[in-house]
């Protein structure tokens, strides 16, 4: 099943998605979180959770996990996404 | 914007820096370089915070990873805050390896009158724990582990987890 949702959820950024209105956002993991960077064809962050959360490499992450779109953190899911958009999970901080 | 060969200058508006240095923080020179940029500027109190690695649980340094852009807003939002007290923060932190007896971490206040810097050295260095995008890493046996227990979740963490 997660694969599944994986599969046709993960897209490659190109113009070709552009030109046919598919919106495209990238998702980077930040710190400790050891996974590369994901490209999604996804409307908000709604549809981000659930696909995260069919990712078991996450399941320790989601529930400590910051959200940030464009370098802003965030408190909602609601927000609408927009194409080139950048979406970053920032886990517990520790500076100093 | 100043860049020199040892350090990234991250941030500079007025008086205010935000540096980052890889490995471990020169403390003598930056604290040094800190005075000498103010001391005709007319601030009364000049208060630093220098951030030391401690010798405990076995560690043998700590290793930092930052991110930048969100650490820049940050910054400035605490730099316009300082500003509307007339005061100026000064802040260097390091990325990758700093070793036992080194420091990771100053910051600074100016102010005309020591009670602002005083107060505003300590909520900085409280918000800059719990809000700045660091993550912290013990150095131990060759490993870096990342020090989750003594890290704060930032404000609104946990929204993708719940969500159907």
């Amino acid at each position: 099943m997660s694969k599944i949702i994986h599969d046709l959820t993960y897209l490659r950024y190109n113009s070709t998605n552009n030109k046919e209105g598919i919106l495209m956002v990238r998702v980077e993991f930040l710190g400790p979180i050891q996974k590369e960077a994901l490209e999604l064809n996804i409307n908000n962050l709604n549809e981000l959770a659930t696909v995260l959360q069919e990712d078991t490499e996450l399941t320790q992450w989601l529930n400590n996990c910051a959200v940030a779109v464009n370098d802003t953190l965030v408190s909602s899911l609601e927000a609408p996404l927009k194409d080139g958009d950048k979406i970053s999970l920032l886990p517990p901080v520790c500076g100093g | 914007m100043e860049i020199k060969s040892h350090y990234f200058l991250l941030f500079a508006e007025a008086d205010a820096v935000l540096n980052l240095y890889d490995g471990a923080l020169d403390v003598p020179i930056i604290l040094k370089d800190w005075y000498e940029e103010e001391a005709t500027s007319n601030y009364g109190a000049y208060i630093p915070f220098v951030g030391t690695v401690r010798s405990e649980d076995g560690i043998d340094g700590l290793s930092f990873d930052i991110y930048e852009p969100i650490l820049e807003s940050w910054f400035k939002a605490w730099q316009e805050k300082a500003k509307s007290k007339g005061a100026v923060i000064k802040m260097a932190h390091s990325r990758g390896n700093v070793m036992l007896h080194e420091s990771s971490y100053i910051a600074s206040v100016f102010s005309p009158k020591r009670r602002v810097a005083l107060e505003f050295i300590e909520e900085f260095v409280e918000d800059f724990k719990a809000s700045a995008p660091i993550w912290k890493y013990d150095l131990k046996d060759g490993k870096r582990i990342y020090a989750l227990e003594r890290s704060t979740a930032l404000a609104g963490s946990g929204i993708l987890s719940g969500a159907k």
